[in-house]
């Protein structure tokens, strides 16, 4: 175990005047002991949080909102019935127990004794029919709770659901942060009063939220979970700048902050006061190739690009050489990723030939690479396959824009080639899946049709063996595929002050803050 | 203001000061000048002769040697995130850079002094749809409207120097405006008018000589606030498209680097402030001279 030597936290005012008091007294300012660190040490009780991502939450009705900085925040204050744990096994949280009949038809969920909401309510069965009725009716998530058709309260704890065709991996589609439970009818409020006043049975409730600036959390005094949380509150900050994010942690004014830059990693894990954590390998980076658009029609053009790029290089300059390289479009941390689909081999000889080749029968040379403005990941990567390709004979222009046009340029199917990234919010590679095959293969009109079938059959399937199998062929054709061209895998990246304690991200990338808290 | 010192202001002592103080301002003017036009010229002539200098390729990677610090062989100035030589990325930089600059200069400078001139002129009608003109644009925020010219137009060199244009010519339109309707009244213009000369030789041979030097001076100056620009939209990633090098995307590349590799923005960021010093010197030392005639 590594030992740091860490500053203390002057965290209240009384401390902070000892600690002037001290830092005047000493000649050598050196005001504060060094203090060995331990991850293992339990957090003392109290203290505020102050942890920043990029953006701000938009809402926190977990219906409405589905971008993961408002996840980030409701999901300390709204809790599901099934959490993903960080060795990625889906455990019950808000149930006790829960069955299934012998074909996955019908889930009993139990539901846990002396769970109430923030204002006092008990938890009760009413709550969480109403909670699944809403998500697997609310558009984004329906799709995905489609083969639900009956949710009763058989009692007071005892909730049964129905569904219409087997449905073994259930409890990973209700660890979905999105699909928490909340009051029957949202305690009387609209959906728009509940995204500002939100209630639940997670570790926290909310006490403000200063649009622009800052959400404050406070501990939840009547939480289930005996000793939790240890912090008094969290604020959750938005500062867009990865260097500011990164300033303002080694000041000491956040204690957590989301995604350093990675050419700052090192440096922050050799300081004494702050720490760098890597988690689960959830993110998969996509070459997305617009099979609709005039570039990328001809196989063999999209077999050249697959072949010429460079991936150690991108994972060595842009990833700041964190990662991990393969063929699967499905990330590491998910189950049921193909560890035996390795990562295309390298041969721009054969790249340029089959390029002469497509280019003999009227396929162009020239496309457009499309990316967001601004990131430095997407930036450099981009330089990188424009040099691979063109060495490859190809002519590429990039064409850097503001993120939301990337996005609805893309969304709307009007672009050559593009920088993509897609995580999942549950372990099991269903809801990805899902979103390929709605999405028409990511907006490159790849392989769909098969991957549909596909994916329905894997869902039934009951035997994990055969699930497994399922999942792998249609990872096989998406490989075989190149609309999804997999540059590499990269884990969430966080940093916090040394002090911090208990801080674990599971692979979803929505941290969990009951078990956080401050070195005593 | 005390009163000894408006009492200075009095009679012979005021001459002699004014007398002294034109003195050392045109001594000034001419150090000035001298030194911007220095900076200014090696400048030029290191971007002319780039390839010269330094043989490496502005745009050829080099993953295995990323981030050289200074000093590193065969890169003085270090190398980038993608390995390649900063100190020959500066010296294309410059062509682009200046190149930008001296463009979006001349073409506004052209076009305002010109719809200016004819407007101070003929005053009435074509005056007033000038002036109209000329404070709507006014009353856009620049830096906003720019943007939003460089994402309908895209990113690019030609866009730059087009967006520019179309906003930076009012301040020249109304400066020159300003200037030909006081000139319009003097002597020698109602003499030139009384002798029968046509308008296009009076507004070319006599007015324009006699107002020009204002406009030519603020073009220094705003090809510091066009470089700045430039650099701006670099930042903004809506600048010179990649891989092609500019000083500001330079440095907006090196956001990520600044406190682990410095050279990365130093080095640009110090190209930056000279070519601003020099624009200015030369602006500075211009305006002197001619204040001083």
């Amino acid at each position: 175990m590594r030992v740091i030597h860490v500053a203390r936290h002057a965290r209240t005012v009384l401390a902070a005047v000892a600690a002037a008091l001290a830092l005047a007294s000493c000649s050598a300012g050196e005001a504060t002991e060094p203090v060995s660190a331990d991850p293992t040490a339990t957090p003392a009780t109290g203290g505020t949080l102050h942890i920043a991502g990029e953006r701000e939450a938009t809402a926190l009705n977990p219906y409405t909102a589905i971008d993961n900085n408002s996840a980030h925040v409701f999901a300390q204050i709204l809790e599901t019935l099934f959490r993903t744990d960080q060795d990625g096994q889906v455990v019950p949280w808000l149930v006790e127990s829960s069955e299934a009949n012998a074909d996955f038809t019908t889930w009993t969920f139990r539901l846990r004794e002396g769970v109430t909401f923030s204002d006092g309510t008990p938890m009760t069965a009413d709550d969480v029919v109403y909670s699944i009725e809403t998500v697997r009716q609310s558009e984004a998530w329906v799709s995905m709770f489609a083969e639900i058709e009956r949710v009763e309260a058989a009692s007071p704890s005892t909730v049964v659901v129905t569904t219409s065709v087997p449905s073994p991996a259930l409890e990973a589609s209700l660890s979905l942060p999105f699909a928490p439970v909340v009051p029957a009818d949202l305690a009387g409020m609209t959906p728009e009063e509940f995204g500002q006043h939100p209630i639940g049975t997670g570790p926290f409730r909310l006490e403000s939220w200063t649009s622009g600036q800052r959400i404050t959390l406070v501990r939840n005094e009547s939480y289930w979970v005996p000793g939790r949380p240890y912090l008094d509150s969290v604020v959750f900050e938005a500062v867009p700048s990865d260097s500011n994010r990164t300033q303002q942690l080694r000041g000491g004014d956040l204690d957590i902050i989301a995604t350093p830059p990675r050419p700052q990693l090192e440096a922050l894990d050799e300081a004494p006061a702050t720490v760098v954590g890597e988690f689960a390998m959830a993110f998969p980076n996509y070459l997305l190739l617009n099979q609709e658009s005039d570039a990328f029609g001809d196989p063999r053009i999209r077999e050249a690009v697959d072949l010429a790029i460079h991936r150690t290089n991108i994972l060595e300059a842009a990833g700041g050489g964190v990662g991990e390289l393969g063929g699967s479009f499905l990330a590491p941390a998910l189950n049921f990723h193909d560890e035996s689909l390795e990562q295309v081999e390298r041969d721009p000889e054969r790249a340029a030939e089959l390029l002469d080749e497509a280019v003999a029968d009227g396929a162009e040379r020239h496309f457009t690479l499309s990316v967001a403005a601004g990131g430095t990941y997407a930036n450099l990567t981009a330089q990188i396959i424009q040099e691979n390709l063109e060495d490859a004979g190809f002519d590429v222009t990039i064409e850097q824009l503001d993120g939301a046009t990337v996005l609805a340029e893309v969304g709307a199917g009007r672009y050559d080639a593009t920088l993509f990234t897609m995580t999942s919010d549950i372990i099991d590679p269903l809801e990805v899946i899902g979103y390929y095959v709605d999405l028409n293969a990511l907006w490159t009109g790849g392989e769909t049709a098969e991957v549909a079938t596909l994916l329905e059959e894997a869902k039934q399937a009951v035997d994990q063996q055969t699930r497994g199998d399922l999942y792998a062929r249609i990872q096989q054709i998406v490989y075989d595929d190149r609309s999804l061209v997999v540059l590499g895998y990269q884990p969430w990246i966080w940093a916090w002050r040394a002090d911090v304690v208990g801080y674990e991200v599971p692979m979803t990338g929505v941290p969990w803050l009951a078990d956080t808290g401050f070195r005593e | 203001m005390s009163i000894s010192s408006s009492l200075s202001r009095t009679g012979v002592a005021a001459w002699y000061e004014r007398r002294s103080r034109r003195r050392r301002s045109s001594r000034g003017a001419d150090a000035s000048l001298a030194i911007g036009v220095a900076i200014i010229g090696i400048m030029m002539l290191a971007a002319l002769l780039a390839g010269v200098l330094s043989p490496a390729d502005p745009i050829r990677q080099d993953i295995p040697n990323a981030l050289a610090p200074p000093g590193t062989d065969g890169h003085p100035l270090g190398t980038d995130a993608l390995g390649r030589d900063v100190l020959t990325r500066m010296l294309y930089a410059a062509r682009t850079d200046l190149f930008v600059a001296v463009g979006a200069v001349l073409l506004p400078l052209a076009i305002g002094v010109a719809v200016g001139t004819i407007a101070g002129y003929r005053g009435g009608i074509v005056d007033r749809v000038v002036t109209g003109v000329v404070n709507v644009v006014f009353a856009f925020p620049v830096m906003v409207l720019l943007i939003a010219l460089v994402f309908i137009l895209g990113p690019g060199i030609p866009t730059i120097i087009v967006a520019v244009t179309l906003v930076s010519w009012v301040s020249y339109a109304r400066l020159a405006r300003d200037l030909v309707r006081r000139e319009r009244s003097m002597d020698y213009v109602l003499a030139a008018k009384v002798s029968g000369l046509p308008t296009r030789r009076i507004l070319g041979r006599h007015i324009l000589r006699n107002i020009i030097a204002q406009p030519v001076t603020f073009a220094m100056s705003d090809a510091v606030a066009i470089i700045l620009f430039i650099t701006a939209l670099g930042f903004l990633g809506l600048g010179v498209p990649p891989p092609a090098p500019d000083w500001g995307t330079m440095i907006a590349d090196a956001q990520p680097y600044f406190t682990t590799h410095w050279w990365l923005a130093v080095f640009p960021g110090l190209a930056i402030c000279a070519a601003g010093l020099g624009l200015s010197l030369i602006a500075d030392g211009l305006s002197q001279k001619w204040n001083a005639q």
